[in-house]
C-alpha cells in the first residue's frame, strides 16, 4: 500500500501535466507578491 | 462487443452536440454571474468582493448539484481517482490567482488595455490542449481552421464587447505592472484548463472535480485576502457582517458555479480547445445584463454601438465555427492515445476510463442519496434563503422587465442543458 502511494506520488511529481500548472501557480504567487 | 464510437451512435444526441449545449449553457450562466456584483459597490476592496463570491460558490456547490449526485457518488469517484484531487486543487488555486491579478491589471492600466490581454486565456488553453493532450492531432485542416479561427474570433469579439462599456479608460502610474498582471491573469486562467482536461481524460465526473476545485479556490482566495488585503483588517470580514449585501455576491457565486459545472461538462465532451472558447461567449450575456438591465449603453455613441454589434456577430460566428467542427475518427484516435497514457501512468483500467469518458455511469451502488445529502442541501439552501430574506436592493436604476426576460433565459438554458445531460449521460 505504502509502495503504491509512493509510486503514485512519483508519477505525479514527474508528470509534465502537473509540473506546468504547479510552476504557473508559483509564478502567480511571485507576481502577486511583486505587484502588491 | 461495441466500440466506443459504435456505442455513441446509438444515442439520440452525440457527445459533440452535448458538449456544445453545455458550453453555450455555461456562457449564459457565467455571463449572468457578473450582474449581482454590480449591486455591491459600497467601498469594499476587490479582495473582499472576490472572497465573498467564492464563499458563495462553495455554498452553492452544496445546493441542488448535491441532488444530481450525492456525496457517496462524489467521494467514491474521488477515491477511485485520488491522484486527480491534486489537479482540482491546483485549478482552484489558479482561478483565485488569475482573478486577483485581473484586479491589479484593471487598477494599473484600466480595462481598455487589460481586456485584450486577459481575454487571450482561451487561446492559452487551446495551446496547452494541443501541446499537452494532443487535441486537434489528426484533425483535418477544415476542423483545425474552424477551431483556431473560431477561438480567435471569440477572443477578439470579447475584447470588442469589453471596449463597448469602457468610456475613457484610465491608465495608472504603473502601466508595466498592470500589463504584467493582465498577462499573468491570462496565463493563470488559460493554464487552469490543463487540470480540467487531465481530469476528464481520466473519466472523472465534473461534479467531483468541481467539489475539490472549490476547496482549492476557497483556500487560495482566503490566503490572498489575508496576506494582501490587510489581514484581519480586510474589509472582507466587515462584509460578512452585512447579509443585505452578501446575498448578491452569494447569488453571483451561485450563477458562477452552475456555469462552471456546464463549462466542465463541455471540457469533458469537447476538450478544452473547443469547450472553453464556447463558454467564453459569456461576455455576450454579461453585456446583455449590463446594457438591458443596468442601461450601461444608454447614450453610447456610434463607435460604441458598432463595437457591440460587430463584436456580437463575430462572437456568434466564432461559436458556430467551433460548434460545427466535429472531431474525426483520426482525432478521436489521438484522444484515445492520451487516455492510454493516463491509464499507463496511474494504473487505471483503460476500458473503464474510456467508458466513463463517454458518459457511461460505472459507479454501481453509490447512486443512492443518503439522509445527510438532504441535510446538506437544506442547510446550503437555508443559507441562501436567510441571506435573501435580509437582502437589500440598492437604489440603482434597473429594468425589471429585462431582469425577468434574462432570468427566463437562465431557467430555459438550465432546463435544456440539464435535460440533455441527464438524458444522455445521467450527469456523468
Amino acid at each position: 500500500m505504502k509502495k503504491e502511494k509512493q509510486k503514485t506520488a512519483a508519477a505525479i511529481l514527474s508528470d509534465s501535466h502537473f509540473l506546468l500548472p504547479f510552476a504557473v501557480v508559483v509564478v502567480g504567487i511571485v507576481l502577486l507578491i511583486l505587484l502588491h | 462487443m461495441a466500440t466506443p464510437v459504435q456505442t455513441q451512435q446509438k444515442h439520440f444526441l452525440s457527445l459533440h452536440s452535448l458538449g456544445v449545449i453545455c458550453g453555450l449553457t455555461a456562457a449564459v450562466w457565467l455571463g449572468a454571474a457578473e450582474a449581482p456584483t454590480k449591486l455591491v459597490n459600497a467601498g469594499f476592496s476587490p479582495f473582499a468582493i472576490s472572497m465573498a463570491m467564492v464563499v458563495g460558490v462553495f455554498v452553492a456547490r452544496w445546493t441542488f448539484p448535491t441532488l444530481l449526485k450525492g456525496t457517496t457518488y462524489v467521494f467514491a469517484d474521488l477515491a477511485e481517482r485520488k491522484h486527480l484531487i491534486v489537479w482540482a486543487l491546483l485549478a482552484g488555486a489558479l482561478w483565485a490567482e488569475g482573478n486577483t491579478l485581473t484586479v491589479f491589471a484593471v487598477r494599473d492600466v484600466g480595462l481598455a488595455i487589460a481586456f485584450p490581454l486577459w481575454n487571450a486565456n482561451s487561446l492559452v488553453g487551446l495551446f496547452w490542449g494541443r501541446v499537452l493532450f494532443c487535441e486537434l492531432k489528426g484533425a483535418h485542416r477544415g476542423n483545425i481552421a474552424r477551431v483556431v479561427l473560431g477561438a480567435c474570433a471569440i477572443a477578439a469579439a470579447a475584447v470588442a464587447l469589453g471596449f463597448s462599456t469602457v468610456h475613457g479608460g484610465v491608465v495608472g502610474q504603473h502601466a508595466w505592472r498592470g500589463i504584467a498582471a493582465a498577462l499573468g491573469a491570462s496565463l493563470m486562467l488559460g493554464t487552469m484548463y490543463v487540470p480540467y482536461r487531465k481530469a476528464y481524460l481520466s473519466g472523472m465526473n465534473p461534479l467531483s472535480f468541481v467539489t475539490a476545485f472549490t476547496v482549492g479556490e476557497l483556500t487560495m482566495v482566503t490566503t490572498l485576502t489575508y496576506t494582501l488585503d490587510g489581514g484581519m483588517h480586510s474589509s472582507a470580514f466587515r462584509l460578512f457582517h452585512q447579509p443585505g449585501l452578501l446575498f448578491w455576491l452569494f447569488l453571483a457565486g451561485f450563477c458562477w458555479v452552475v456555469g462552471d459545472l456546464f463549462q466542465n461538462f463541455a471540457a469533458k465532451y469537447l476538450g478544452i480547445g473547443r469547450g472553453i472558447p464556447l463558454s467564453n461567449t459569456n461576455q455576450l450575456w454579461g453585456l446583455a445584463w449590463g446594457a438591458l438591465v443596468f442601461g450601461e449603453l444608454a447614450g453610447a455613441d456610434h463607435k460604441h454601438m458598432l463595437l457591440v454589434i460587430g463584436g456580437s456577430v463575430i462572437m456568434i460566428l466564432g461559436a458556430l465555427a467551433i460548434s460545427t467542427a466535429v472531431a474525426s475518427e483520426n482525432e478521436q484516435a489521438s484522444t484515445s492515445e492520451a487516455v492510454m497514457r493516463e491509464c499507463d501512468r496511474y494504473g487505471m483500467d483503460h476500458e473503464r476510463v474510456s467508458r466513463s469518458q463517454l458518459g457511461d455511469d460505472l459507479t454501481e451502488g453509490s447512486q443512492t442519496r443518503r439522509w445527510w445529502d438532504y441535510v446538506i442541501v437544506l442547510v446550503a439552501t437555508g443559507i441562501f434563503l436567510w441571506l435573501g430574506l435580509h437582502a437589500v436592493v440598492p437604489p440603482l436604476a434597473m429594468n425589471l422587465h429585462w431582469v425577468g426576460a434574462l432570468s427566463a433565459v437562465l431557467v430555459v438554458a438550465l432546463a435544456g442543458g440539464g435535460w440533455a445531460l441527464g438524458r444522455r449521460t445521467g450527469f456523468c
